[in-house]
């Protein structure tokens, strides 16, 4: 058992009230079971002149006041093995040093029942501990100059006043002590609470990053769903409508014929907007993946007057094909097919009957390693205005009565994404009154190899992995673990375009951002992050504009999202 | 009379191809899952097989793999989808298909690329025909 540890730091006292010099030094014994408060003391009165000596607890204060005979002993009263009360009754039982002033110094709790058991031992002073240097001086000076008379062996009221003060005090201790340790069960069951709310949060990460997995193959899945859903019941009613329009269900009148011509041509108008706004919402959503392979643009512009060609007849339009002799090289067959479809569609809608059509492929003369195709026609043309917006999402350029011409107007939009993703360019030219031409090139090469990457994740394999699907794909690839290595070697080549992680350590993806910003306004950005923290992505939206993609992210995704952000790099006359 | 084989679960389409094929002359059978469709063409193997991929107890996929490994003598197969899921184009076309359609197809087309099919005419690039 401890008594509380209490130092008080005080001054050296003045010379003045040292000892006197000369005078042989006083010996005074400290008994104290805790260090600290002996410490104290017997700085203090070591500064005072006095010679010094220190005791653990009673039965060692008992031998050394035997030994040394000190001239006073300043003892606390609550020590293991033989307490302050013991010491001084068997010290005044001892007729050779029974003289000896003893000095209780205790804590002052316990004051006046210690005051009251120091009578019975012979002792005068009790001082309230940590006690002052000019406390224990003036107690010094006034238990020396005492004179006391032989002590009575104590009465039976005395030990039951010693006994009862014991046991409170140890009562005390043990509440204290009980206290101490209810304290540190609380600690440790914060602890534990805290390593178990690292493992929850650790657990709701793992969950979150499975969730938002499957999240996305959820998505996927709804996609198809939805597609499938409207496009079943869309092939049956227009079999049907077909099947009575062919006379496979008895003979009909033009009327009934006329009528069920334009509920097919409804039918087919919701076959183009379903098509439409699930290609939309794949490119918006960066779901739309490519299948690139090697292959013949004048074989696609074969097909496509294959499928058209009957319309262009009814119009009468003159449809002229002009291609080149060309290699094979890497595009998605369909997708470009689409693009060419909704090109020579648009061309035949607003070209008036009798009119012309030109479909023209061949190498692109502006675009060095490009393959350009354009469909020209000698429609109604387009104003200057229209002709920069109309490839804008649900642009629709307004007719006559001022409302817009059937379809969504994602037709041109679609298009420009996809020839985009390609890493190619499309544009128009058009005259009001004399027609319009819409063009787009197409690189020859495998699109990626032109384009350089930028990886920016602090975890390692995150970007080693990414790195390579992304070489493997033929794509130039630097990495860096943070933004501030990412800002360096974009000073050093600038890519075209960043891949970063938002949560990274020194400088996280938004502060990145924002230096990227002040530099680059433009230079396109992708943001990848497994978990989406608000405030991180809110910082980040002030320095816009970027991507943001959930992480883990399939990398047939990323190649068109890349392509497209990216894509008319080095286009741009 | 050419035997035609319908794999389909959509009641509807396969009504509108049965009534088309009917007129033009085919027999027709219908299978609403792939499973039944596996066991009709080993009852009696049929001339041509129309098949949706995605289906109840299996696909359509499925369905044409089996049947060549089963079958003695190569039977043609078209497959019909409203799925947009990438690379199953691909895949039918590694699996041999005569033809590849789009739901909502255009049933004239369907049944000229069924007529040159049967008339053992290759076909050519062209004549597959691209969702529009």
């Amino acid at each position: 058992m401890t008594e509380t540890p209490l130092e008080t730091k005080r001054p050296t006292a003045q010379s003045g009230e040292k000892a006197e010099a000369g005078q042989k030094a006083m010996t005074v014994l400290v008994v104290d079971d805790s260090p600290t408060s002996r410490m104290s003391v017997t700085r203090l009165l070591r500064d005072e002149g006095y010679r010094m000596m220190i005791a653990g607890d009673g039965e060692e204060a008992l031998a050394m006041v035997r030994a040394e005979r000190p001239d006073v002993v300043i003892t606390d009263i609550l020590m293991p093995l033989m307490d302050g009360y013991e010491f001084a009754r068997r010290l005044r039982a001892d007729p050779l040093v029974a003289q000896t002033p003893i000095i209780f110094h205790t804590a002052g709790y316990e004051l006046e029942e210690a005051q009251s058991l120091a009578d019975s031992c012979g002792i005068s002073y009790v001082l309230s501990k940590p006690a002052q240097r000019e406390e224990l001086r003036q107690a010094i000076d006034a238990v020396l100059s005492e004179t006391r008379a032989p002590l009575a062996p104590p009465e039976e009221s005395f030990y039951r006043a010693h006994r009862r003060l014991l046991t409170d005090k140890l009562s005390e201790k043990v509440i204290q002590l009980e206290a101490a340790l209810a304290e540190s069960q609380k600690k440790e069951i914060r602890l534990q609470q805290t390593i178990e709310e690292t493992i929850k949060a650790e657990r709701a990460l793992e969950r979150s990053n499975k969730d938002l997995l499957h999240k996305h193959e959820e998505i996927q899945s709804f996609y198809h769903t939805v597609s499938h859903e409207l496009k079943t019941p869309l092939t049956s009613a227009r079999e049907f409508v077909s099947i009575v329009m062919d006379g496979l269900a008895g003979p009909l009148n033009e009327t009934q014929r006329e009528y069920l011509g334009i509920a097919r041509e409804s039918c087919n108008r919701l076959r183009v907007c379903i098509n439409d706004l699930m290609d939309a919402t794949r490119l918006e959503t960066g779901k739309m993946t490519l299948e690139l392979q090697s292959g013949s643009i004048a074989t696609v512009v074969q097909k496509l007057v294959a499928v058209l060609g009957p319309v262009a007849k009814r119009k009468e339009i003159t449809l002229t094909t002009r291609v080149e002799d060309l290699p094979d090289f890497p595009f998605d067959e369909n997708r470009i097919m689409q693009v060419l479809v909704n090109l020579l569609n648009n061309a035949l809608k607003f070209t008036p009957d009798g009119g012309q059509v030109t479909i023209a492929a061949g190498a692109a003369r502006d675009y060095p390693d490009h393959v350009k195709v354009c469909v020209k026609d000698t429609g109604c043309g387009l104003a200057n205005g229209d002709v920069e917006r109309i490839f804008e999402r649900l642009y629709q350029v307004p007719n006559e009565n001022g409302g817009g011409s059937p379809g969504v107007g994602l037709g041109l939009y679609i298009s420009r994404e996809l020839v985009q993703c390609h890493g190619g360019k499309i544009w128009a030219e058009s005259e009001l009154g004399k027609g319009s031409t819409f063009c787009f090139v197409l690189p020859k090469h495998h699109p990626s190899e032109a384009i350089q990457v930028l990886i920016v994740d602090d975890e390692e394999r995150t970007r080693d992995l990414m790195k390579r699907s992304l070489e493997r794909e033929g794509f130039q690839v630097t990495t860096a673990e943070n933004g501030a290595i990412a800002l360096e070697k974009m000073k050093q080549r600038l890519p075209d375009i960043v891949i970063t992680d938002l949560m990274m350590p020194k400088m996280d993806g938004a502060e990145m951002l924002k230096q990227i910003r002040e530099s680059w306004s433009l230079l396109p950005v992708v943001i990848l992050t497994g978990f989406p923290n608000n405030d991180q992505i809110k910082r980040a939206m002030e320095f816009s504009p970027f991507t943001l993609m959930a992480k883990p992210c399939p990398i047939a995704q990323l190649i068109p999202l890349i392509l497209r952000l990216s894509g008319t790099k080095g286009l741009h006359k | 009379m050419k035997k035609i084989l319908i794999v389909e679960d959509d009641q509807a389409i396969s009504q509108s191809l049965a009534i088309r094929l009917k007129n033009a002359s085919y027999e027709v059978n219908v299978a609403p899952d792939a499973l039944s469709g596996l066991e009709f063409a080993m009852r009696k193997p049929p001339d041509l097989i129309l098949l949706d991929i995605s289906l109840p107890a299996g696909n359509g996929f499925g369905v044409a793999e089996r049947l060549q490994s089963l079958l003695s003598t190569a039977t043609p197969f078209i497959f019909l989808t409203a799925s947009q899921k990438p690379g199953l184009r691909q895949k039918a076309k590694k699996l041999g298909a005569a033809a590849f359609f789009q739901k909502p197809y255009d049933g004239s087309e369907l049944l000229e690329t069924i007529r040159l099919v049967l008339a053992g005419e290759r076909l050519d690039e062209e004549c597959q025909v691209y969702a529009i």
